[in-house]
């Protein structure tokens, strides 16, 4: 882990830093403790509800190698809870599944309910014997993970311990209230995802910056240039940009554009925001359509990119915009291939032994370095608490 | 009780995950041998039915099974 002299340099002002050191990207030592002090510390992006859309839904994702259980009880509420039976531990759902009322353990049958109390303990205290003094039902649930739904993001808090998701991110919540309402996922072509070989970290750092976008985005050249940019930072919590010169995708031979969500303010017939929430989520807000990056961290060099947009209006009342919809994943499909190239090669680049952690532009990389700064508090707050996650 | 034909019967009723046939012949099961006064073996075959009815959402059956297990301390 980084020793303190090297994280003391992150932490100063950005005219002065250098980044986080080589190890933070490319030592698995050090990707094991992140995840401990970073990730599991703070709201980390796990999955989408429109995953498991209808009540009964029940998906098992996997978040930095421990299961987990994605569900839809019937009151239409999402819950995250570890994918382990109470018993001995066994594996509950292995693949994608409509349940009805029940979680059936595929071992000895202990049934826990869609909000994960137990139900049934069969034969526990002996064939055709049901209970027994020792076994308490009320204490032997589903362990619930601490979980927050916002724009359809399933955010999980493994520690427990963070601050109530409306707290930690209030800077972003009221930032961007105009868009706290319904949205509609897509469509099939609206999901993709990016398998990069890139530290996760990268791929926050690279999003919430604009300065390489000339470079590696040139089709935004001609109508967003560097300077109809502008940096987005909230010490601690969050960092992006934002544009001045949004332009709607407009349909093949006419005019049609996507239906606006409801009541913006004038700011948003121009603008659009591209914000990193810390750690993991990648957002990007426009008058007419939303996307969420959940980057799932899959090795100290693997990412993976889950990737949806949203719109205004259910895609299955506007059939008629399916040619646009598709056209608008494209195109966003191919600006995030675009930062492939640099974030592997970022990350390539972190085995350079002699390289320092890199400088700073003081005027174009602070959203960059806000991460940093972020990541640096984190990891020494973490080292300074000694209690273990499981306890 | 045909213990064949129930067997057969069962492992279809297996093989097919379904569970709302496993429930019910499992339930027949167990009202057949606690007629025969085979409480403990009436017991366990009554629990399979009210896991299955469990997994299946039988409101009624899980209630009537419940019931019926409590009854003899099962549950």
């Amino acid at each position: 882990m980084g020793n303190l002299h090297s994280l003391n340099a992150v932490k100063q002002s950005v005219n002065k830093a250098k980044g986080l050191p080589n190890e933070h990207y490319v030592d698995k030592d050090v990707f094991v403790q992140e995840q401990r002090t970073v990730l599991y510390k703070s709201w980390a992006g796990l999955g989408f509800g429109k995953d498991v859309p209808e009540p009964g839904d029940a998906r098992p994702v996997e978040f930095l190698g421990i299961p987990l259980l994605m569900m839809r009880d019937h009151d239409g509420q999402v819950g995250v809870f570890q994918n382990t039976c109470r018993h001995r531990g066994m594996i509950l759902i292995t693949e994608p599944k409509k349940l009805r009322n029940t979680v059936r353990c595929p071992y000895h049958s202990w049934c826990y309910s869609l909000k994960g109390d137990l139900r049934a303990t069969p034969h526990v205290g002996g064939p055709g014997h049901n209970t027994h003094e020792d076994i308490k039902p009320s204490e032997l649930g589903l362990i619930r993970i601490r979980s927050y739904v916002w724009h359809d993001v399933v955010f999980i808090n493994l520690s427990g311990d963070a601050e109530e998701f409306e707290q930690e991110h209030a800077g972003l919540l009221d930032r961007w209230k105009e868009f706290d309402q319904p949205m509609y996922h897509g469509g099939e072509s609206s999901s993709f995802r990016l398998d990069v070989s890139t530290n996760w970290k990268l791929a926050v750092e690279n999003y919430c910056e604009s300065y390489h976008l000339p470079w590696i985005h040139p089709g935004l050249n001609t109508y967003s240039r560097l300077e109809d940019h502008y940096d987005i930072q909230e010490p601690g919590a969050f960092s992006g940009q934002g544009t001045h010169v949004y332009r709607q995708l407009t349909g093949d031979g006419d005019d049609q554009t996507f239906t606006d969500f409801q009541g913006l303010s004038d700011k948003w017939d121009t603008a659009a925001e591209y914000i990193a929430i810390y750690p993991n989520v990648l957002l990007g807000v426009h008058r007419d359509h939303f996307f969420a990056i959940v980057l799932e961290p899959v090795s100290f060099d693997k990412t993976i990119e889950h990737i949806e947009l949203y719109y205004a209006v259910d895609p299955e009342k506007q059939p008629e915009q399916l040619a646009m919809r598709d056209a608008n994943a494209t195109l966003w499909k191919s600006v995030f291939k675009e930062d492939i190239g640099v974030v592997e090669g970022m990350q390539r680049g972190r085995h350079g032994i002699f390289f320092d952690g890199g400088k700073f532009s003081p005027i174009m990389d602070g959203p960059t370095h806000n991460f940093h700064h972020w990541v640096a508090l984190k990891i020494e707050a973490a080292g300074s608490d000694s209690s273990d996650l499981a306890t | 009780m045909d213990d064949a034909k129930l067997q057969a019967e069962l492992l279809l009723a297996h093989e097919k995950q379904d569970f709302e046939t496993l429930s019910t012949l499992y339930s027949k099961a167990a009202f057949q041998l606690e007629a025969s006064n085979d409480i403990d073996a009436a017991c366990f075959y009554w629990t399979h039915a009210f896991v299955f009815a469990l997994d299946a959402d039988l409101d009624e059956a899980v209630a009537i099974l419940s019931h019926k297990l409590a009854s003899y301390g099962r549950l």
